[in-house]
This record gives C-alpha cells, sequence and structure tokens, in this order.
C-alpha cells in the first residue's frame, strides 16, 4: 500500500514559503558605523595635530520633517542632506580639489540639538559619509 | 510497452523517491524557523531612519549585540498603532518619546505597566553590556532606534554604551532602494 505524498508536500511547500517570505523582514536594514560622542564614558582620543573640525549644527523647526542645517564658521547653510553632502564634498582636499582645505580624516562633528529626530541626525553622518569624510563623530546634545 | 531488464516478468514503472526531497525540505523549514525567531527576538518593530542616498552597508556576519530604542507603540500597542505612521514615519503625537530600550532579550520598559526610570534602564544597559564585553571582547554593537525619536534620547543610551569602553557602533537604517529585498518594517 502507498502513502499518498502529495497533501503533505502541498503543506510543507506552502510553510516553506511562508518562512521564506517572513525571514526577509530585517533584510532591508544595513549598518553606518559611527564613533561615539565625546565626554561620555571613555574620552576619544584627540588627533595629532591641531585641525579645524568641521561642525555641523542641526536644529528642530516646526513640523517634525522639517529642520535646519548649519556649517559653524560658513557663510551658506545647506538647505538639506543632498546639499550638505555636496558642499562637504566640495570643501574637502584631494587630487580632483586640490583648493579645498579639509582632508578626508578631518574630524567631522555633528552637533544636533536635543529636539531634533533622529532620522536627521543619521542623515547628517550619512552626508559625511558620502562626502568620503572617515572621521566624523557625534557630539553631546547642542544648545538650543 | 517495453520490458525491463532488471524486472523481467513485468514493465518498468518508474517511480520518483520522495523521501530526499522531504527531508530536504524540513531541513530548510527549520531553518527559516530558527531564523525567524532569532530576528524576531533581538529586533523590536520600528520605522529605523530612511536617507537620502545611503551609505548603509549589508551588515556582515559578526557576534554582536543589538540595542533597540523603540517607539511608544512597542509599549502600548492598544493606544498607538505602527501601521498609522506607514506613508509618514515622522509624524504622529508621542512618537517622539522612547516607549523601551531593549538589549539582546533584556527589556527595559520607559513607559507604561513595568516601567522604568531612563537612568535605571541605562544602568541596566550597561551592566548587560560589561558582562557581554568581558566575556567577548570582540563583540560589535549595533543600534536600531526609531527615526521619529529626539537625539538626547538615543544621545543618553550613546552615553551608557560609552561608558563600558566601546567607542563604535553600528547605527542601523534602511538599505539603498536597489538593495532592498524584503517588506519595510
Amino acid at each position: 500500500m502507498d502513502l499518498n505524498l502529495t497533501a503533505m508536500i502541498d503543506v510543507i511547500f506552502l510553510l516553506m514559503i511562508y518562512f521564506v517570505i517572513t525571514a526577509s523582514f530585517a533584510i532591508d536594514e544595513g549598518l553606518l558605523t559611527a564613533k561615539l560622542p565625546e565626554g561620555t564614558g571613555q574620552p576619544t582620543p584627540k588627533p595629532k595635530t591641531p585641525e579645524r573640525p568641521i561642525r555641523i549644527r542641526l536644529s528642530p523647526l516646526a513640523l517634525p520633517t522639517e529642520y535646519r542645517i548649519e556649517l559653524v564658521g560658513f557663510a551658506s547653510s545647506p538647505r538639506d542632506f543632498r546639499e550638505l553632502a555636496e558642499t562637504l564634498s566640495g570643501i574637502q582636499f584631494n587630487k580632483k580639489n586640490p583648493s579645498g582645505s579639509f582632508k578626508p580624516d578631518n574630524q567631522v562633528i555633528i552637533e544636533p540639538t536635543a529636539r531634533v529626530r533622529w532620522q536627521h541626525v543619521v542623515n547628517a553622518f550619512n552626508a559625511a559619509i558620502k562626502a568620503r569624510y572617515t572621521n566624523v563623530a557625534f557630539s553631546q546634545p547642542a544648545e538650543e | 510497452m517495453a520490458q525491463s531488464k532488471v524486472h523481467q516478468r513485468g514493465p518498468a514503472t518508474p517511480r520518483m523517491n520522495m523521501t530526499p526531497l522531504i527531508d530536504v525540505t524540513f531541513q530548510i523549514i527549520i531553518f527559516f524557523m530558527l531564523i525567524n525567531n532569532i530576528i524576531a527576538e533581538q529586533t523590536v518593530e520600528m520605522y529605523v531612519p530612511d536617507l537620502d542616498e545611503p551609505q548603509t552597508r549589508q551588515a556582515e556576519e559578526m557576534q554582536k549585540v543589538v540595542i533597540n530604542i523603540a517607539p511608544i507603540e512597542h509599549v502600548l500597542p492598544g493606544q498607538y498603532q505602527i501601521d498609522d505612521r506607514r506613508s509618514e514615519p515622522l509624524m504622529g503625537p508621542q512618537r517622539e518619546q522612547a516607549g523601551a530600550i531593549k538589549i539582546d532579550l533584556t527589556e527595559f520598559r520607559l513607559i507604561g505597566p513595568g516601567s522604568v526610570s531612563l537612568d535605571e534602564a541605562l544602568t541596566g544597559v550597561s551592566a548587560y553590556l560589561q558582562r557581554v564585553v568581558e566575556t567577548n571582547p570582540e563583540v560589535e554593537v549595533e543600534l536600531r532606534a526609531d527615526c521619529a525619536l529626539y537625539y538626547d534620547q538615543v544621545q543618553a543610551v550613546m552615553g551608557a554604551i560609552s561608558e563600558v569602553g566601546v567607542q563604535t557602533v553600528h547605527l542601523v537604517a534602511l538599505l539603498p532602494e536597489e538593495k532592498r529585498k524584503g517588506i519595510r518594517q
């Protein structure tokens, strides 16, 4: 007498499809490696030679989706994070841009105020990474 | 009909042996069930930041501790629905308020029944991480925070991590559009 396996295989395949689909939930997420803010816990080592850090100040506006970006010490203020990445790229010294005044390993400090949404903070960090800066860190929450 | 060379008495009746197929299928089901449980236990449902031209990279295999800073929906699911923010994750009342901090399987609720103060939660996170780092100094820390949270709350957790001596963390955000495979959490 033969066992009819068709029904069992049908169920097994349905189970398998279910688990394959549900297991892909977290696959959309990726990583950005970041230095932790200075001034808490262990001190972050200071750069060997004194250099002027690039300071990106972020503050909130009326709506949660809105924000203000200020490059401390620079006349222009980028309107969004794409423009921030372009500005950071434009001031970087490299073979293509010998007139730039900041090396790729120059410190970049993101200085958000306490009430800035995490979305905007990570976006500013992402812009600095996109502009190929290698030494990007966060500060303590800046004064409002 | 052709006569079988092996079974001289009757015609050949080819049959597919289903046993290895079923074996393999069961193995695949068990694998996905386990993976599913691990992901579900380590992560909390939230909207991680969705970036402009993201530079995020796919997570490689590593020994890691996952720290989640969960939104209010996680602790008060009856009052706040995570689906309400699907079209605009930054909008909605109280969404700037962290609901819980979860490190691996240990959860510290900041709101609702069984909640603790932020200071107690941060002490708990530091103590847990300290134990993990002592056991395995090579362990990496992954920080998942909801995109709508205020920076001061995330920064407080970063402070608790750096107190243990961990200098870098891996921030979790969505991958570039072309690399996404699943459904957005």
